[in-house]
């Protein structure tokens, strides 16, 4: 029996498993499509493309500390703010404290500062584990906005920083939501090169060394301290990245952007998409960023139009069941608003999409390749076990 | 290199009332195989941990080679030639053998000159500990930095000795008999090959003293056989000493040089096999607790 139920989990993830090699060509796919028919594309249509783009980015960052090194972290949208202030405050002419610097003097100026504050808000949290690490890193971000909204010198408090001096390129300046979507994307290969090569490194190891075991790790010569406050240091350089792209594009920075939410969309995304596992955030992110703004759409809309037929016929049906049980259930509304309540509702569907996710796929949607590879190496002793009783 | 030396004097570790070490006195001459055994309970894993860093012992004194290790940091005492296995299997689970072999070789994948200053022990105080360390942290934010970036770039300096190190592991797996279980990850490997992976980490780390907690525990007879081999060729090959707790008496008596005996964090023994089997002692603890041969240790 027990053998039995073995096999089958072994047959149910096979399927699973193999999702992730065989979505990776679907997301390039879509990746090239947006590209080559960028200019098909208006401009709600392009910031879809954009913010999944710079979720995507910010989830790859994340990942790092939480995918890799296992260390959960919910203040995520500090380092996110650091790198959208960073290029607010030194780069608009509204900011009390205009450097008048080029954009692109601040960038590396928010990667190093996010860093930085990486490192310092790792540091006490150190010694923490798990869920203590969880509430405490919460705390830091709700302060980073806090501070953002108080610090009025610098920030101006919640009338926020805008004309945020664009990208410029040269040859040309970053200002349509088009350049704005290919430069997240630029930076998202960036991203995706950099943490797939520290990954399959020394620190990529050890990282996931002190993921699997701390104490084992450091018997092992690792300075947990050491690649913890990395790990930090690095999903934090890449969170101020996604800030400083933001803060141009958006040309509004305030401290109501930095909400908790922005930390719990972009753990969703990697918890959801399959940890330590770049497609899985890609696809995340198309899944909680992309799908919700699709919903919103004008054209999702008029599609929904077509099923006007389908609240004649529930309605109803609504009707008499209200009489027979007393409750007052509402009629269904409009088609063309289904969309917009739905994404309106989207938290909810997210919150449930977690648990389920969590009870059945406890590894994500999109488990890292290690999985894939554990499958094509099926335990011999296992196997052996399951013929033997059958 | 021979082995290194051990030393333990006055070893005491308390845990709120209960004594699990008491003065404990043990003196290992480099590349000898030493035993430590002693009825459940008796402080030999606290032993470990002590010797380890995983904990840090009340009373006494550890030196490897004549200089104090006992209060360093785990990390610091593995890079000082220190290296164990677990008496429950702790692998990195879902990393494949390879992987947690070179996890093993961490602290030997360097591209430079690899300095090393010798470490610090703590003053005791916390304030005091934090305040040393802050000169330190631009060069070791740099050398953080430097790191991270020789992983991006690669230069070929960085895959030479990843490239070592990838075959270092290689031939390590195979010392222990684990070359066609490479790619497997750890946690689906059978049960004896995870003990004889955890050696080949612990090998990894080039000890100079290997500490073993029950390295045939849960093994049938043909298995604790290939084990005992294995620990004998490892002191040759790998020049290191060996520490080994071990409950089958088979084993014990087969491969260790001489044995200490502790009972109720007490050392109460010590001396060459036989002379301990002798030990009235030593029989008494046993008879205390069971049988005095073999037998069938439970799992703790
Ligand atoms: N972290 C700890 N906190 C409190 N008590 C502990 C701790 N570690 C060990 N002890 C206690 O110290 C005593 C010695 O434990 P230890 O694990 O060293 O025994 P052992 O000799 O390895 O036994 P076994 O043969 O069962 O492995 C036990 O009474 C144990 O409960
Ligand atoms: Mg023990």
């Amino acid at each position: 029996m027990r053998s039995l139920r073995a096999s089958w989990g072994r047959v149910q993830e096979q399927t699973w498993e193999r999702i992730p090699s065989r979505l990776r060509p679907i997301v390039w796919f879509l990746i090239a499509f947006s590209v080559v028919f960028i200019n098909r594309f208006d401009d709600t249509w392009m910031r879809m493309f954009f913010l999944v783009g710079l979720y995507a980015t910010l989830g790859m960052g994340l990942n790092v500390v939480v995918g890799m090194a296992g260390l959960l972290d919910l203040g995520f949208v500090a380092f996110f703010a650091t790198g959208a202030y960073t290029v607010a405050i030194f780069g608009s002419p509204v900011s009390p404290h205009d450097a008048h610097l080029n954009y692109w003097v601040l960038v590396p100026l928010a990667i190093g500062l996010g860093a930085l504050i990486g490192v310092l808000l790792g540091l006490p949290v150190l010694p923490l584990r798990g869920d203590y690490l969880a509430i405490v890193t919460l705390g830091f971000g709700e302060i980073i906005r806090i501070l953002a909204l108080n610090m009025n010198d610098y920030t101006r408090g919640s009338s926020g920083l805008f004309e945020i001096r664009k990208p410029d390129l040269g040859f040309m300046v970053i200002e349509d939501v088009r350049a704005f979507y290919v430069m997240i994307l630029v930076a998202a290969l960036a991203v995706w090169f950099v943490t797939s090569r520290i990954r399959d490194s020394r620190v990529g190891r050890a990282w996931e060394a002190i993921r699997e075991d701390e104490d084992v790790a450091a018997a092992m010569g690792i300075n947990t301290t050491r690649y913890k406050l990395m790990a930090f240091a690095t999903g934090a350089a890449v969170g101020a990245i996604g800030g400083a792209i933001y803060a141009p594009f958006i040309d509004f920075v305030a401290p109501q952007s930095f909400s908790l939410q922005v930390s719990i969309n972009v753990l969703a995304i990697v918890i959801i998409g399959g940890m330590g596992n770049t497609t899985g955030v890609i696809a995340g992110s198309l899944i909680l960023i992309g799908v919700p703004e699709l919903l919103q759409f004008q054209e999702t809309a008029d599609f929904l139009q077509k099923f006007a037929w389908l609240r004649d016929v529930l309605n109803p049906v609504i009707h008499g069941f209200n009489t027979v049980t007393f409750l007052n259930l509402p009629d269904l509304p409009q088609p063309e608003d289904w969309g917009k309540k739905l994404a309106l509702y989207r938290f909810v569907v997210f919150g449930l999409l977690m648990v389920i996710v969590m009870v059945l796929r406890p590894m994500g949607i999109f488990p890292s390749k290690r999985r894939e590879l554990e499958f094509e190496n099926p335990p011999e002793a296992e196997l052996a076990a399951s013929q033997g009783v059958g | 290199m021979a082995g290194a030396t051990l030393s333990v004097r006055g070893l005491g570790m308390r845990f709120e009332g209960l004594a699990a070490l008491a003065d404990v006195d043990i003196e290992v001459p480099g590349g000898q195989i030493r035993g430590v055994i002693g009825p459940n309970g008796a402080g030999k894993t606290t032993l470990f941990n002590c010797l380890t860093g995983f904990y840090h012992p009340t009373s006494g004194e550890i030196l490897l080679d004549g200089a104090r290790i006992d209060g360093l940091a785990t990390h610091e005492v593995s890079a000082l030639g220190v290296s164990r296995t677990f008496q429950n299997i702790r692998l990195f689970a879902n990393m494949t053998a390879i992987e947690n072999v070179l996890v093993g070789s961490h602290t030997h994948i360097t591209v430079g000159s690899g300095e090393r200053r010798a470490p610090r022990r703590p003053s005791g105080h916390r304030l005091l500990d934090a305040a040393r360390k802050i000169p330190g942290a631009p060069r070791a934010a740099g050398s953080a930095i430097n790191e991270l970036a020789g992983a991006v770039a690669r230069p070929p300096a960085v895959r030479r000795v990843e490239s070592e190190a990838t075959d270092r592991a290689r031939r390590l797996l195979q010392s222990v008999g684990l070359q066609r279980r490479e790619n497997m990850i750890a946690r689906n490997l059978p049960y004896g090959d995870q003990r004889r992976l955890e050696l080949a980490r612990a090998l990894a780390t080039r000890p100079r003293l290997l500490l073993l907690d029950e390295p045939t525990a849960g093994m049938n007879p043909q298995e604790s056989a290939s084990m005992v081999g294995l620990i004998r060729r490892i002191r040759d090959e790998f020049e290191t000493t060996v520490v080994l707790i071990e409950h089958q008496m088979r084993v014990v008596m087969g491969v260790c040089e001489q044995i200490t005996v502790l009972d109720y964090g007490r050392r109460i023994a010590e001396g060459s096999p036989a002379e301990v089997q002798q030990d009235a002692r030593v029989v008494e603890a046993y008879l205390g607790t069971r049988a005095g041969t073999g037998g069938g240790h439970a799992a703790p």
